[in-house]
């Protein structure tokens, strides 16, 4: 049986995880308790913690440290923290709350996305100067893969940029409204959209949506590879004749075999398989709404945050905040053609 | 109609062990099995029986059985074999079947029908003596101490000769400062020595503390020594003595909810400057020890078409987006380590505040005690 690994419990809800790019015990988590977390997997009681203003929305690790992660949330600022140090450094200001952040190698930058309808690419090495890309609605998700970035916005509406034209752009210094966006599209979901994430093969991404659907979509936009692209319903379920329909919020790739699992407000996850669009397991029940998912960089652990204040719970169930870690075995490969 | 009566009389057929659930007949009983009990929680696969449960979990998920699902405590074993009725513990079995026989056999001395019915099965020892007892008493005309009054028969009709206890009380007149039971009050069929005394207290009476006990008070002595009295108000009031610190007001009765371990202050009625009674924290604001009030984002789930509930309805907003706008995540403006520590100061100070009006309201009651003794 595989074994679950419960962190200690969460005060407030936990918005958002993320584990270390090389290290797959480390794993950092961000919560609307206004601190963030670290985590040693290997010593799972022994957890730091580093205080912040405002709650916490996103969290990405800093390059090439084990100790260092940036911050975003309510505060309206994307700041490093170091859990080693206790420093905090102002990396980038926003107009409205922090939506995402990720850290980005290729331009070796924070690219940090708000409530304000911008996108700020904000580079280490010239701290203070930010690229102000200005998008069409505010930022709900925000995905990275090797050569595109995908902005999730109200709306419906998906931008993608290619991160070859934004490395660019930083070195000329473009203004950010001159930058081209690679692709302009509508979401396939007729919902707002909740979780974007890019699929580790760089081909695509999928998007999850507050009705209880995931869509599977491709960059290459030749007709032959959109006709792949597809939706279906998940997170849902009958309960006194009444199909009740549930908010998928947790999203996340297995970075080695390419599958995905899903987390809803109906407290399940479930690991699909994008190629053969099959679903491969779902878990039993956790205690509350799935509000986070996140795969080590081996592949074989999945982290789940789970929060009572979010939407869903079964019967008004919800029990508590707080990340179990699974252990992942066969059941996140995909099956093998016959 | 009369098909229908007929069909509720019925006996329940088949009953279901695992979570204690009558049927209508096998096959019913059988399908829920397979949708409750028998269901593989890692895929849609629906199993006849426990043991086969096992084993497809075995053997397709190759994962270890934990527990029945939706069972009762105690019935979640993998290790007994069910099918419908069958396999059920012998013991379990005959137990349900008494119960049966006992909801057959009173249902129809409520519903008063023409001719009492009774089950058609062997009783046991016990139920024959507790019969004849009944029959007994019914003949006699006298109710029956520590047997459950019949319906009808001893609450709503004055014995004879009211004033005097009834037979088989005991004769103890109304101890001083108790008026005598009023028209109308017959005491409860329990053995209690008297009957309890009307509440509300008086206004200014105080239950006592334990700390105040040995104060000369002759109800305070009288209530102590009542024993587990079946009246609402009355029977919380032990836990009640026990927690620290605590104070009853008069005339309120018990909170519902659990009391908090340090003590939770009832404001009483007089205006002491204790805040209006605020919920009792939980979760988050009790432990970060700030917020008093958690505000939540009211549902915004919608009926999207008839038979389809969206959880979150809310197409232009987001739930992220409603929960920033709450009081409790608001954002304090820069010099943050600051303002918390103000907060903070600021809410013990409040806390001591609510301690010295807890401490005045106890000398109070003190004081109202003594005047009464």
């Amino acid at each position: 049986m595989a074994t679950d690994l419960q962190l200690p419990p969460y005060i407030d809800s936990v918005s958002s995880l993320a584990f270390h790019p090389t290290n797959p015990n480390l794993l950092v988590g961000g919560s609307w308790d206004r601190n963030v977390y670290l985590h040693d997997l290997t010593s799972p009681s022994n957890v730091r913690k580093v205080a912040v203003r405002g709650s916490v929305l996103d969290v990405a690790w800093a390059p090439e440290s084990s100790t260092k992660v940036f911050v975003g949330g309510l505060a309206k600022e994307v700041r490093s923290v170091d859990f080693e140090t206790n420093e905090s450094q102002l990396i980038a200001t926003h107009d409205e709350p922090v939506k995402c952040v990720e850290f980005s190698s290729e331009l070796n930058a924070v690219i940090s996305a708000s409530w304000d309808s911008t996108v700020r690419i904000s580079p280490l090495t010239t701290p203070g100067t930010s690229l102000i890309l200005p998008v069409a609605d505010k930022v709900y998700s925000l995905a990275l893969s090797k050569s595109k970035v995908v902005v999730a916005m109200g709306g419906r509406q998906v931008w993608i940029y290619d991160i070859a034209a934004l490395k660019e752009a930083l070195e000329q210094g473009t203004e950010g409204k001159d930058v081209v966006v690679w692709q302009k599209r509508e979401s396939s979901l007729k919902f707002m959209t909740r979780a974007v994430k890019a699929m580790p093969t760089d081909q695509g991404y999928t998007t999850t949506s507050i009705e209880g659907r995931v869509a599977v979509e491709f960059f290459d936009p030749s007709p032959e590879a959109q006709a792949k692209k597809y939706a279906f319903k998940c997170h849902r379920q009958v309960i006194e004749g009444v199909d009740t329909v549930y908010p998928v919020q947790g999203l996340a790739f297995n970075p080695v075999h390419g599958t995905f699992a899903t987390g809803g407000g109906d407290c399940t996850v479930s690991i699909w398989d994008p190629l053969a669009k099959k679903r491969l397991r779902q878990f039993p029940k956790y205690p509350s709404p799935i509000s986070a998912l996140e795969f080590n960089c081996d592949g074989t652990k999945l982290a789940v945050a789970f929060s009572e204040q979010d939407e869903g719970g079964v019967a008004g169930e919800k029990n508590g905040n707080g990340v179990i870690i699974r252990e992942c075995g066969d059941e996140v490969k995909p099956k093998a053609k016959a | 109609m009369g098909k229908s009566k007929k069909n509720k009389a019925k006996k329940a057929e088949a009953w279901c062990w695992y979570c204690d659930r009558n049927f209508e007949d096998q096959a019913v009983l059988i399908q829920h099995q397979k949708a409750k009990h028998f269901r593989c929680p890692h895929c849609p696969r629906r199993l006849n029986t426990a043991g086969g449960l096992a084993v497809h979990i075995d053997q397709v998920h190759k994962l270890g059985t934990d527990k029945i699902e939706n069972a009762l405590p105690g019935r979640e074993s993998f290790d007994i074999e069910i099918y419908g009725m069958e396999g059920i513990p012998p013991a379990d079995l005959a137990a349900w079947r008494k119960r049966q026989e006992e909801e057959s056999g009173v249902k129809p001395q409520q519903n008063a029908p023409k001719r009492a019915k009774y089950a058609n099965v062997p009783l046991t020892t016990s139920e024959v003596r507790a019969q004849l007892a009944a029959h007994k008493a019914l003949m006699s005309g006298k109710p029956l101490p520590g047997a459950p009054s019949l319906p009808g028969g001893g609450y709503g009709v004055p014995p004879v000769g009211f004033g005097v206890p009834p037979p088989g009380f005991a004769n103890i007149p109304p101890p001083p400062g108790f008026p005598a039971p009023p028209p109308g009050f017959v005491p409860p069929p329990n053995g209690m020595p008297f009957p309890p005394p009307p509440f509300p207290l008086p206004p200014g009476y105080a239950l006592p503390s334990l700390r105040l006990l040995p104060l000369p008070h002759a109800s305070s002595r009288h209530l102590n020594s009542l024993p587990p009295s079946p009246v609402g108000a009355f029977s919380p009031l032990p836990p009640f003595l026990g927690a620290p610190g605590m104070n009853l007001p008069p005339g309120i009765p018990p909170p519902p909810f659990p009391l908090p371990p340090g003590g939770f202050p009832i404001p009483p009625p007089m205006p002491t400057g204790a805040p209006g009674g605020p919920p009792p924290p939980t979760g988050p604001a009790a432990l970060r020890g700030q917020a008093t009030v958690i505000e939540t984002v009211p549902s915004s789930s919608v009926m999207q078409k008839p038979g389809t509930l969206l959880v979150y309805g809310d197409n232009n907003v987001s739930p992220e987006e409603k929960r920033a706008a709450l009081a409790q995540y608001k954002v304090e403006p820069e010099a943050t380590t600051a303002g918390i520590a103000e907060a903070s100061a600021a809410a013990g100070a409040a806390a001591a505040a609510s301690v010295d009006a807890d401490g005045e309201s106890k000398k109070r009651a003190r004081a109202t005690d003594l005047f009464e003794g």
